[in-house]
């Protein structure tokens, strides 16, 4: 029996009259919506092209996906108000697919699907705005054409898919950054990693290792994993990966437990020896990764999660003064995730990315004291395994932070330990001004 | 979120930022075996299946091309008078209405014959 003698009986069940496909093109072209094949050509399309961020089709507050750094740039930057959008039009009437706009000269436009007097094309908007300040009139096959307004394609906003794009207030209390969203797993690694302020530069060289792996959301997720992910390169000791011999480099392509690439392991081997190279010297590695600058964390304001660029002019520098001291896989995104802690993203803002004092001023005040995690002691080494980067008072007292910090998916940082006996004259709370008194080169 | 009667839109893109297949998908309760649906233009199940296979690393899923058994049905201009369990409202725009995922002993490729089921 054929598949298609089964739509009347489905469409029946569920009172529905049965209708051609032409009509459901129909209703689709009249609410803005293009399909894929016709309207655009898959492999060739932004999503901004195909309306994908009015549609409900963009999570501005998603991390780490491919093609991410276009979509937020696409969506941040200058190309959004030159770039070529999906619009309607309506036309006295019928229109070939694939028909240029007029004036042609300027491709201000192309015909996709249509149905009766409207129709969806690709138009560059900033074009057809030229064209219409100039007072030419366009034409598509010899007919007038108008251009729908936005407002008329806007699809009405609904509550299951509203996107937080600014902090999100939690069920403890603490207002965080909206990119967690609610996922346990996500929050502690916010809480216990992203948001700490980094300043040991041992451990910055773990974070530049860990986050040059694409395998960094895996080894989040698979606490076996994460053991054996520092357990292969060494606990992340730049003297040894520095040292590493072909053999091991052909164990390593063998390990399960990481990411088997060899770009990536001899990248981190060359990145090892410029880290040894500069040790030591000052400016440190932390003062020349620039996360400092006049003694003080920069901290950038960006008003919604969109407009946080993958990359900034700093972190173009940076990365390109990495590269030249022989350091792999330090490309501008990469580089700009060592500054994630040092970098509140949003208003309102994150209250673990805030100075306490910033806190009480503008959020609420947090529930406990432990709770204002960046500014916990690090270190209070309870043995090997996962609890062993516990902080210091977190681990004393007995918040859902401390809880958290004692489920920290990873194995110790290598620099833990050094950073301990620092951080130890400093009475154990972690203090940021520490290896900030030279000023970076960039 | 997703849970089961809830859809989402999105698309997988390539490294460059451009669209390899766009997608509606949705959770599949538990009685349905659970996991996840992905409703995705027919032509492009296979290779959709392909691609998330090779994505898929070490991490326990499967996916499977399920256009064979499942079918899709639009449905607009009010609600269905009988909501089965494998629909849910259409999340790029509310007049857009309701997909329903037609399972096999009721297959059907109706008003949208170009879309083929796919996912778990």
């Amino acid at each position: 029996m054929s598949p298609r003698s089964f739509a009347p009986k489905a469409a029946g069940l569920i009172g529905a009259e049965m209708v051609d496909s032409t009509a459901y093109d129909a209703h689709r072209i009249a609410l803005g919506v293009p399909r894929g094949g016709l309207d655009f050509i898959y492999g060739d399309a932004f999503p901004h092209e195909t309306n994908m961020d009015r549609l409900h089709g963009v999570d501005f507050d998603k991390g780490c996906y491919v093609g991410q750094e276009v979509v937020v740039a696409d969506a941040a930057s200058r190309h959004r108000a030159h770039a070529g959008r999906s619009g309607s039009f309506l036309t006295a009437g019928r229109q070939s697919r694939g028909q240029r706009f007029s004036p042609a000269a300027n491709r201000v436009g192309t015909v996709g699907t249509t149905a009766g007097h409207r129709g969806l094309a690709l138009i560059r908007i900033d074009r057809t705005a030229d064209a219409l300040e100039a007072g030419i009139p366009l034409t598509s096959g010899g007919l007038a054409i108008r251009l729908a307004e936005p407002d008329e394609l806007r699809s009405t906003p609904r509550q299951t898919m509203a996107m937080t794009r600014t902090a999100r207030l939690h069920a403890d209390g603490l207002t965080r950054c909206p990119w967690p969203g609610e996922d346990p797993l996500y929050v502690a690694y916010h809480d216990t990693e992203w948001a700490c302020r980094e300043y040991d530069d041992r451990a910055l060289y773990e974070k530049l290792m860990l986050d040059g792996f694409p395998g960094r959301v895996v080894v989040d997720h698979d606490p076996a994993q994460a053991r054996q992910f520092p357990k292969a390169f060494d606990e992340f000791q730049p003297e040894k990966i520095a040292r590493l011999q072909r053999k091991k480099i052909h164990a390593l392509m063998n390990d399960a437990g990481i990411v088997r690439n060899r770009a990536k392991i001899e990248g981190a081997i060359n990145s090892a020896r410029s880290y040894l190279k500069g040790h030591g010297r000052r400016p440190g590695f932390s003062n020349s990764c620039g996360i400092s600058s006049m003694g003080r964390p920069k901290v950038n304001h960006f008003k919604t999660t969109a407009s946080v660029p993958a990359s900034t002019p700093l972190s173009i520098k940076l990365s390109k003064e990495l590269a030249s001291r022989g350091f792999k896989f330090v490309g501008p995104t990469i580089v700009y995730g060592l500054h994630a802690g040092h970098r509140p993203g949003q208003r309102p803002p994150c209250q673990l990315l805030l100075p306490r004092k910033l806190c009480r001023k503008n959020a609420a005040p947090p529930a406990s004291k432990s709770n204002d995690c960046w500014k916990l002691a690090r270190g209070q080494n309870d043995g090997p395994g996962l609890a062993a980067h516990v902080v210091g008072a977190a681990a004393r007292s007995s918040g859902p932070l401390a809880a958290r910090c004692r489920n920290r998916r990873y194995s110790p940082r290598s620099g833990a330990r050094g950073a301990l006996e620092r951080t130890d004259k400093r009475r154990a709370y972690f203090f940021p001004w520490r290896s900030t008194r030279f000023w970076s080169r960039l | 979120m997703l849970r089961p009667g809830l859809g989402r839109f999105g698309a997988l893109l390539t490294p460059q930022g451009k669209i390899t297949t766009d997608f509606l998908i949705t959770e599949a309760p538990a009685g349905h075996g659970g996991g996840f649906l992905i409703d995705c233009p027919l032509v492009l199940a296979q290779a959709l299946a392909e691609k998330l296979g090779f994505y898929r690393l070490r991490a326990k899923v499967s996916v499977e091309n399920l256009s064979e058994s499942l079918g899709v049905l639009a449905a607009w201009d009010g609600d269905p008078a009988l909501k089965p369990d494998l629909a849910f409202a259409d999340p790029r725009n509310a007049a857009l209405g309701w997909r329903i995922l037609v399972p096999e002993e009721l297959r059907a490729k109706g008003r949208r014959s170009d879309r083929g089921g796919n996912g778990r």
